[in-house]
């Protein structure tokens, strides 16, 4: 893989008061090169959004908090700059979407006036080029008439031509890294294949990097190139597409791919993992899905068990991975 | 998708004024309120024009007479005549119920804004201060505030300021935090816009909406509480007519003639109703998803 465009390193974010703070993420690293799309998956509260949101410094703060970590973009530490530097870099270098595309456009400007905003942020452009350009993203994301459409308010919109809006804007100014955090969520199927199909075009005319996060690992399967699964604030698996699905190494990771509906257990009762994810609070020492977990043993309960590589890009978070593939 | 694709873009170039006038033209009632507000505001303007007579020209020889053709409404106890008296006087009862909620929402907004956007110690003092100010009635305020400064039309319109301001800095914050959260908020964030941008492109045209509507119910407040103060002698002092000095005298000679008070009171009434119907129609344009279009 050549240099990656965004690096990750050792992430851990602390929410709370400091000396009584939670970690609700622990040492999350990855890295996404040009052109490549990472998935992220994981349950609610895995803090999948929790990750995107750092790498842009969305976090709330007050209350949470960027314990430690880096995060790099193209060999520059974004966690060094000062706040009031990020709003050159969101939107024009890192652009994301949202999960909610009805309420992610502002209802009182035109469509038009939005995807305008962004670009005359980041471009040095006049209104006449804005325009063009805005038509330009319009057409791209197949939006029908754009003229028309750019004087239409967002009420005026479906659900998957917002969600289109949402991505011309993310994509206006030619970002580096798109975020999409369960951008097909609050979709219907036909709309979601449209709208990954259009994520697909996008990566490979513009080598924008995505990192998509989702917890439908169908979405996963179909679009991103490397899987990153996440389990309370960590990543407990990370590998290539394929290796994930043929071969995974982490137990959360089999009990999620055992948890799809498919053809061959058609009729079944459909596996659970059992139990639920546990508090921020509750985490002992040990692993945190030793509670949950159908191949324990003695040393996870007070052990955290460390990355062990299965194979050049596969690498997994289990003490249960048999010594001979480590 | 192809229903809601083929639906033509309905809002064309239209301005808010264009706008404002076609919501008008298809409510009978508000188009006769509008009407009766251009009056008075007519009025209250070229009242050296229209007014028959001079409002604090006394007449012995005129005391306490019905309306006549050369009286309308009558005169009072001092012989002067009601209807100009009440022209003259809308000009200080408009002047002060308008301009007074108008820097009140201008001060109080960007408190709100304030307090509700950067939060912290902006907003742990600003709102301090709001709730202290709200612990007063507006009534008990301005009486406060009027017998530490006076009484002159300036005085007067500082009394309603301070008296309204707080109620929409309160409004302001709470439509800020409730729009900071909101997910397109958040993306225009991610997108790069800053604070500022934020606060006039995102916040302030989704809050101006409600900042409106209670500005319009402010004004017609402010008309009552400026006649209100007129009445109990802090507000426009005699010989100048305003509606509340109009009853205060007319309540003194209330058996010799009841028509200031008649008049005067109708005049407040129409005004106050006229300023609540137009603002409920100001509202229903500002919002775009109760335009129905």
């Amino acid at each position: 893989m050549t240099e990656p465009v965004l690096k990750v390193d050792n992430l851990s974010i602390e929410f709370g008061p400091e000396g009584g703070a939670l970690r609700v993420i622990n040492d999350v690293s990855f890295s996404v090169g040009a052109g490549e799309c990472l998935g992220i998956v994981g349950e609610s509260g895995s803090g999948k959004s929790m990750t995107s949101l750092a790498i842009m410094r969305l976090i709330p703060s007050p209350p949470g908090r960027i314990a430690t970590g880096r995060v790099e973009l193209e060999g520059r530490n974004l966690l060094d700059l000062p706040m009031s530097q990020m709003p050159a870099i969101r939107g024009n270098d890192i652009a994301m979407i949202f999960q909610e595309p009805m309420s992610s456009l502002n209802p009182v400007m035109t469509i038009g006036d939005q995807i305008s905003e962004a670009i005359m942020l980041h471009e040095p452009m006049n209104a006449q080029q804005r325009y063009k350009r805005t038509l330009e993203m319009l057409t791209l994301v197949g939006i029908p008439d754009p003229e028309k459409r750019f004087k239409s308010y967002p009420h005026e919109f479906s659900g998957g031509m917002r969600q289109r809006v949402m991505i011309a804007m993310a994509l206006s100014c030619n970002p580096k890294v798109l975020i999409a955090d369960e951008p097909t969520t609050a979709l219907d199927v036909t709309i979601q294949a449209q709208v990954l199909e259009l994520m697909r075009d996008l990566r490979t005319k513009f080598q924008t990097s995505i990192v998509l996060i989702s917890h439908d690992l169908g979405v996963i399967a179909d679009i991103a190139d490397r899987v990153l699964v996440m389990y309370c604030g960590r990543v407990v698996e990370i590998a290539n597409v394929d290796e994930i699905f043929a071969d995974p190494a982490h137990p959360y990771t089999e009990g999620l791919l055992r948890s799809i509906p498919s053809e061959t257990n058609e009729g079944q009762r459909l596996y659970q993992i059992p139990g639920t994810v546990p508090a921020v609070a509750d985490r002992g020492t040990g692993c945190t899905f030793y509670d949950r977990c159908p191949k324990r043993m003695d040393i996870c309960k007070n052990e955290l068990p460390p990355h062990f590589k299965v194979s050049e890009t596969h690498s997994a978070a289990c003490f249960a991975i048999p010594e001979a593939s480590r | 998708m192809s229903a809601v694709a083929e639906k033509p873009a309905r809002m064309d170039d239209n301005g808010l004024i264009v706008q404002l006038w076609a919501a008008i033209r298809r409510e009978p009632i508000t188009q006769f309120f509008l009407f009766i507000l251009i009056i008075i505001m007519v009025v209250a303007a070229f009242a050296d024009f229209i007014a028959p007579y001079n409002p604090v020209q006394q007449s012995l020889l005129r005391l306490n007479q019905m309306p006549s053709a050369d009286h309308w409404l009558g005169t009072d106890h001092y012989g002067r005549d009601v209807l100009s008296r009440i022209i003259y006087g809308a000009r200080n009862s408009l002047l002060i119920g308008i301009i007074s909620p108008i820097i009140a929402a201008v001060v109080g907004t960007f408190l709100g804004v304030v307090a509700g956007y950067f939060g912290g110690w902006a907003d742990r003092l600003i709102s301090r201060v709001v709730d202290l100010l709200l612990a007063f009635p507006a009534l008990l305020l301005g009486i406060l505030v009027a017998a530490a400064l006076g009484s002159g039309f300036w005085d007067m319109v500082a009394v309603l300021t301070v008296a309204f301001a707080p109620q929409f800095a309160r409004i302001a914050r709470a439509s800020t935090l409730a729009m900071r959260s909101e997910p397109f908020v958040e993306a225009a964030v991610s997108c790069g816009v800053g604070p500022l941008r934020i606060i006039a492109r995102h916040i302030l045209p989704n809050i101006s909406g409600s900042i409106v509507v209670v500005l319009t119910l402010w004004i017609a407040t402010a008309i009552r509480l400026e006649a209100t103060l007129s009445f109990l002698g802090l507000g426009t002092q005699a010989p100048n007519p305003s509606w509340g000095n109009i009853i205060r005298d007319g309540l003194n000679n209330i058996f010799g003639s009841s028509w200031p008070i008649i008049a005067a009171g109708a005049a407040i009434t129409l005004t106050v109703l006229a300023f609540n119907m137009v603002g409920d129609a100001v509202r229903d344009v500002l919002d775009p998803e109760t335009r129905d279009d």
